[in-house]
């Protein structure tokens, strides 16, 4: 009974000493948890700029593979119009061509994207290697395609070089300061692309996914596509 | 920048207005407002989403902040008094424009995989092509909470609000200042409460992970101020603490504005606030009215959720899973209970339904039992557990050690900040009480059963590591859990010493009453 009423009696010191002491504590781990933790999930960590998505472009394998395509269509040309030759292994589930579809306006900034049947579906027609201007890794976990055995395939985007901008000589790290998923759509002239699962064993992967601008390809495969 | 600013004074501006109207004053109006606004923001814009009208991030902040002001200018003539207050707007408002470019320049964003699939979600609810282009799993997974919190960045070419989630964070610590000043009014004096307010406020923001939550890009933080807002004010009502600043009415409008915020921040968030609105629901200290309007509005904006998510699955061409239709169903049965909310007990303020012939008989009201109602539904998230394990005891053992090495031995960066919680909770409710202290309690208990039935549920244990869902979900209630050890080591009373009960704040009893009925047990000596 003693005891007790000496608790009660100093009971707010007792709180404020516990609550000192599990403040001190606190601070005493934070620093050590910090240095555990990658950058992007420490309590105190700086970036160079806030736009999350270039941050994770730069930083992070998986994101560079998963949304690297999308990003670069956004970076080079926003409020581009986008082709998807069909049918394609992307039409497979329901849940792979939404996720597309998506991830073009989201960060490939797209002003429209349209699934057409045409036969670019079966490939370029040319080798549009001398026309990659960026490209970027596969294998991130993504939404199942059975050809690729869920992983997210290598990407590359062929652009006419009349367009620009020049070709540079590294196509992965090209990007790199410049990648970015905000900022305004682009005015007219509206570009144009055509994203198509190219058959080109890279990395691992039986195909690329491709994003190649219509006035690289034949007339007729560009009437293909509109009608 | 500009935009950004526009966004948050128009976010404060309508946050503010709003709750003045609703009678708050003071220096807690800014915070909470704040608060409010962000729930208007998420409210407004999923109501824009779900009729299909104009998604325009520009319609969603006209209408966040010029309602609730004309609603306000519109009293202002029958109460002038309505006035009072300007100066902690005015501050709180130049505050946030302060901070908007300051926050825009620290660079310090913090982000996992899922905060990319919310800003992807944002922009295309910003664009208006989300009802025909979002995958069912976006919508099932990624609920709409965090992508309206951003949708208006939008409007200048970003994907989110630089300073929204910090300043959500500031104003999440100042409401539980309030909640404790609040709640410590009557049993400390001044100088012990600014002490011992200070310190808990410093426990809680010195930890690491509720650091890292001040610039997190994910549902965390508001999904934890939700919970701090249905649970404080509730608490504050109940125990009519504080009553001159913080009038009933606004105390009741705080809860009221979360719950629907609460549903769509997370995807069990219709859950957890069901479990955190139910012991205001059982108890006899809200009138049946607000208990009515607290029941309606999670059942509505739930089933409205839910129907949102059939339409898009029906129009993706997927196949509806039970883990939506069932949820489905049980929100528009509890809508249908909504009337026996107005049953309330004789005596107690109960309306019944006129004529006392037409009374429901004393002993099916549910207001009768709370302490054993609430020991059911926790009960029962317990016996579901046991049952899922009984099936397969795999989910839960992989999700305990993974738990207990997050929680335990720090692999989840929390440090021994949990563990040390969880005992002095579980000591504190062992030893000490406080009135109406369910309504603080309920959620936070019924988190542990509630987050391991998810794990079966989602079909997948939880992992080690800082970025698992349950090491991130720990946030949900670490604020309030905070809040309630605090207020039970500084003014709760010895269990066994009988807790005074405040005057009931109900309406009086009507006059012409059957025979009395028995008291219910009180929700103060539930433990």
């Amino acid at each position: 009974m003693r005891v007790g009423r000496v608790v009660a009696r100093c009971r707010y010191v007792i709180v404020a000493v516990l609550l000192a002491g599990l403040t001190l504590l606190n601070i005493g781990q934070f620093r050590g948890i910090d240095r555990k933790l990658p950058l992007e999930m420490r309590a105190v960590s700086w970036f160079r700029n806030s736009d999350v998505m270039a941050l994770a472009y730069e930083r992070c394998p998986r994101c560079r593979s998963r949304y690297g395509l999308y990003m670069a269509l956004g970076t080079i040309a926003p409020g581009a119009r986008v082709y998807i030759p069909t049918p394609n292994a992307y039409q497979a589930e329901r849940t792979v061509a939404d996720q597309i579809s998506v991830r073009l306006y989201s960060y490939g900034r797209a002003s429209s994207v349209a699934w057409v049947d045409s036969p670019l579906a079966g490939g370029p027609g040319f080798d549009p290697s001398p026309y990659i201007y960026a490209a970027g890794p596969g294998g991130a976990h993504d939404v199942a395609i059975d050809e690729n055995n869920g992983f997210c395939a290598p990407w590359a985007i062929a652009l006419d070089p009349a367009a620009g901008p020049a070709r540079q000589a590294d196509p992965y790290h090209v990007l790199d300061p410049s990648i970015t998923a905000e900022g305004p759509h682009g005015g007219p002239p509206v570009r144009e692309f055509v994203l198509i699962r190219w058959a080109h064993p890279t990395l691992g992967f039986a195909r690329v996914d491709l994003l190649v601008e219509t006035t690289l390809l034949q007339p007729t495969q560009r009437e293909s596509l509109i009608s | 920048v500009t935009v950004e600013l526009l966004t948050m004074a128009a976010v404060f501006v309508g946050g503010c207005a709003l709750l003045r109207g609703f009678g708050l004053t003071g220096w807690a109006l800014p915070p909470l407002g704040l608060i409010v606004g962000i729930c208007l923001l998420v409210e407004v814009g999923f109501g824009q989403l779900v009729t299909g009208a104009p998604g325009s991030p520009v319609i969603t902040l006209v209408i966040i902040s010029g309602v609730p002001l004309a609603w306000c200018a519109l009293r202002l003539r029958r109460e002038p008094d309505l006035g009072r207050s300007l100066v902690p707007v005015a501050a709180g408002l130049a505050a946030v424009c302060a901070a908007v470019p300051v926050l825009r320049t620290v660079n310090m964003v913090k982000w996992h995989s899922d905060s990319l699939e919310y800003l992807s979600a944002g922009r295309l609810i910003a664009e208006g092509r989300y009802r025909s282009l979002a995958p069912s799993s976006m919508l099932s997974t990624r609920v709409l909470g965090v992508p309206l919190l951003h949708t208006p960045a939008n409007l200048s070419g970003e994907l989110y609000l630089r300073s929204i989630t910090p300043l959500l964070w500031l104003a999440t610590v100042a409401s539980l200042i309030w909640l404790l000043y609040n709640a410590m009014r009557t049993g400390t004096d001044r100088r012990w409460r600014t002490v011992l307010i200070v310190l808990t406020v410093l426990w809680l923001a010195t930890n690491n992970r509720v650091a890292s939550n001040t610039f997190y890009l994910n549902g965390h933080l508001l999904t934890a101020a939700l919970l701090l807002l249905i649970a404080g004010p509730g608490w504050l009502a109940a125990s009519s603490a504080g009553a001159d600043r913080a009038p009933r009415r606004a105390l009741l409008a705080l809860q009221l504005l979360a719950v629907p915020a609460l549903v769509l921040a997370r995807p069990e968030g219709a859950l957890m606030a069901a479990l955190a609105i139910l012991p205001a629901l059982l108890s006899d200290r809200f009138s049946p009215r607000h208990r009515s309007i607290l029941l309606a509005t999670l059942c509505i904006c739930a089933a409205l959720l839910t129907g949102f998510e059939v339409w898009l699955f029906h129009a993706r061409g997927t196949t509806i899973p039970v883990s939506i239709t069932a949820p489905g169903a049980l929100w528009l049965l509890l809508l249908l209970a909504v009337p026996l909310m107005q049953w309330g007990l004789p005596g107690r303020g109960g309306h019944g339904w006129g004529r006392p012939g037409w009374r429901l008989p004393g002993w099916l009201l549910v207001q009768r039992y709370p302490v054993l109602l609430l020991a059911i539904v926790e009960g029962g998230l317990w016996l579901g557990l046991a049952a899922y394990t009984l099936r397969s005891s795999q989910v839960l053992v992989d999700s305990a050690r993974a738990t207990s090495d997050n929680l335990v031995h720090g692999q989840g960066g929390w440090g021994i900040f949990v563990v040390l919680l969880c005992a002095l909770l579980l000591a504190a409710m062992l030893l000490l009480r406080l009135p109406n202290q369910a309504i603080l309690r309920f959620p936070v208990t019924t988190f542990l059963p509630l987050v391991f039935l998810l794990a079966y549920l989602r079909e997948g244990s939880y992992r080690v590591g800082d970025t698992d869902s349950l090491n991130r979900m720990v946030m949900h209630i670490v604020p309030l859990g905070v809040a309630y050890l605090a207020l039970l080591l500084t003014i709760g009373r010895p269990v066994g010493r009988r807790v005074p009960r405040p005057p009931a704040t109900q309406p009086p009893a009507q006059p012409a009453q059957p025979a009395a009925s028995p008291r219910p047990r009180s929700l103060a000596r539930l433990h």
